[in-house]
Formats: C-alpha cells, sequence, structure tokens
C-alpha cells in the first residue's frame, strides 16, 4: 500500500470479489488504516483488527471507528510502551517481588 | 393380470405410505443443549429432512428415515463456530506451502480444511488471513456450501503499508 487512495481501491476490489469481511492488520499505518476502514464500514463490511507492535493503539483505532479486535493480547503495547513503561515496570516487580522483600 | 393389478396397487400403497412423514435423518436419544436458554434435554428425538431441522421432540416413536443415528444419551449441539483460523497452520501440517492451490487438487485441500475442524464439532470457520492467491478457490468454497465441508468465511490478504514510502 503506497497510499490510502490504493489501500481505499483494494478494499473495493476485495468487496467485488464477494468479501464481506476483512481484516485490518497492524502492518497498516494510520493514513491507510483509516482510508481502508473508511472504505470498508461505508460498504457494510465488517471489520476486525490486529492492532500490534506500537505501530497503531487502540485509542486511535478506536477514534477511526473499529470495534472488533483480535489478538487481545496485543493491545498490552496500546497502555504498556515496552521501551519506557518496561523498564519502569521491572523496577517495581523487583521491589515488590524480589527475593528477600518484606512488606 | 388381476394379481399383478394388485401388487402394483399395494406396492404403490407402501411407496406413498412410506414417502408420508420420512425424514432424511432422525437423531435418537439425544442430551439437546439449547444455546438461547442454556438449558439441557434429555431423550430428546430430532428429525430432519431437506437440510432443515424440523422438530425436535421427546416423543420416543420410531420415525421412519433415511438414516437414524442412536445418539445414545450423547450431548448434541449446534455446530460450533471458529471464529479465527488460518489454513496456513491447516495445510503447513502437511508440509510446505504451496504458492496457489492446483485446480486438480481443489477438492483434496478443501476436505483437508475440512477434515481439522469438522471433528471437533467445528461446522463454520472464519478464515482471518491468507495469502491473496488462494482467495480465488476459497471464495468458490464460500459461495458453494456443501454438508460434508466445514463452511468458510474469510477476509482478504494482509494490507501492508510500503515502509519506505515518503509520507
Amino acid at each position: 500500500m503506497d497510499s490510502p487512495s490504493a489501500a481505499k481501491q483494494k478494499v473495493i476490489e476485495y468487496y467485488k470479489l464477494g468479501l464481506r469481511h476483512i481484516k485490518l492488520y497492524w502492518k497498516l499505518r494510520r493514513p491507510e488504516f483509516e482510508a481502508a476502514f473508511e472504505t470498508a464500514d461505508s460498504l457494510g463490511m465488517k471489520v476486525y483488527g490486529h492492532v500490534d507492535q506500537n505501530i497503531m493503539f487502540i485509542d486511535s483505532t478506536l477514534d477511526i471507528g473499529l470495534r472488533n479486535y483480535e489478538h487481545i493480547l496485543t493491545l498490552v503495547n496500546s497502555v504498556l510502551d515496552v521501551q519506557n513503561d518496561g523498564k519502569d515496570f521491572s523496577l517495581e516487580m523487583q521491589k515488590y517481588y524480589a527475593p528477600g522483600t518484606h512488606f | 393380470m388381476k394379481l399383478f393389478t394388485f401388487t402394483l396397487a399395494f406396492l404403490a400403497t407402501i411407496t406413498s405410505f412410506g414417502q408420508a412423514g420420512k425424514f432424511d435423518l432422525v437423531i435418537k436419544n439425544a442430551k439437546v443443549f439449547d444455546s438461547r436458554t442454556g438449558a439441557l434435554s434429555l431423550n430428546q428425538t430430532i428429525l430432519i429432512k431437506g437440510g432443515i431441522i424440523t422438530k425436535v421432540t421427546s416423543n420416543q416413536k420410531n420415525y421412519s428415515a433415511t438414516k437414524t443415528i442412536d445418539a445414545r444419551g450423547k450431548l448434541v449441539t449446534p455446530g460450533f463456530i471458529d471464529t479465527h483460523i488460518h489454513p496456513t497452520d491447516v495445510y503447513r501440517a502437511y508440509g510446505a506451502l504451496p504458492e496457489y492451490f492446483q485446480k486438480d487438487s481443489l477438492e483434496f485441500y478443501r476436505k483437508r480444511l475440512s477434515d481439522t475442524y469438522l471433528p471437533y464439532g467445528v461446522t463454520t470457520a472464519m478464515i482471518m488471513g491468507q495469502s491473496e492467491k488462494w482467495l480465488p478457490p476459497i471464495l468458490s468454497w464460500h459461495a458453494d456450501p456443501q454438508p460434508g465441508y466445514l463452511d468458510i468465511y474469510t477476509v482478504g490478504g494482509a494490507l501492508i503499508s510500503n515502509e519506505g514510502r515518503k509520507p
């Protein structure tokens, strides 16, 4: 997908082939994700998302209108940014659960 | 001649009696799960004709049917629906994945997919992604559901943004 209009064309092509379901995958960037969602939704297709890998987050996909989510475990990435929050998270775990801690 | 006519009339009567109320399939002694109420009913008889369940009854009489299955008290439920499958997972178990399904092997591929799910009671599955090159046969299966095969719904191939492009 080189552009939102390419994403739109692809969804229309799928619709014409007889597809009525579409899964939007995390490898779509926001402009294409949005175009694909809006096209599919306007055609009455059922849209599912695999939101993952910190490319798209659930708050933005909810804004776009996506309501069905597959691979719910990967949604953790939407609230936990592994790069930044990961370190804080392990420090917290160490503080409370490391061997020898009492409270 | 008289005997012949009589015999003919007799056979015709038998046939017409046989036709009346004859079901394609009867499942007797079934424990039936009602998915609307969550209730279980014991010793039910399920009457099926023309692919449609015409009645579920506690009447234990012997219904005439092309085929009768004695469930012997086992649970009978509507077919399960698997909402997320990938055909790659099925075909990979048999070796390297084909780029395309060969035309003369389409039934074979359809059967492998069905054989993977039907034994578990899954009669409908939703394909959540596969190669776009596999779409034409899969769409043809979707358009032509068969009693012995898995019912299929599908999405298309994965749409991927070109990461190298200028925004």
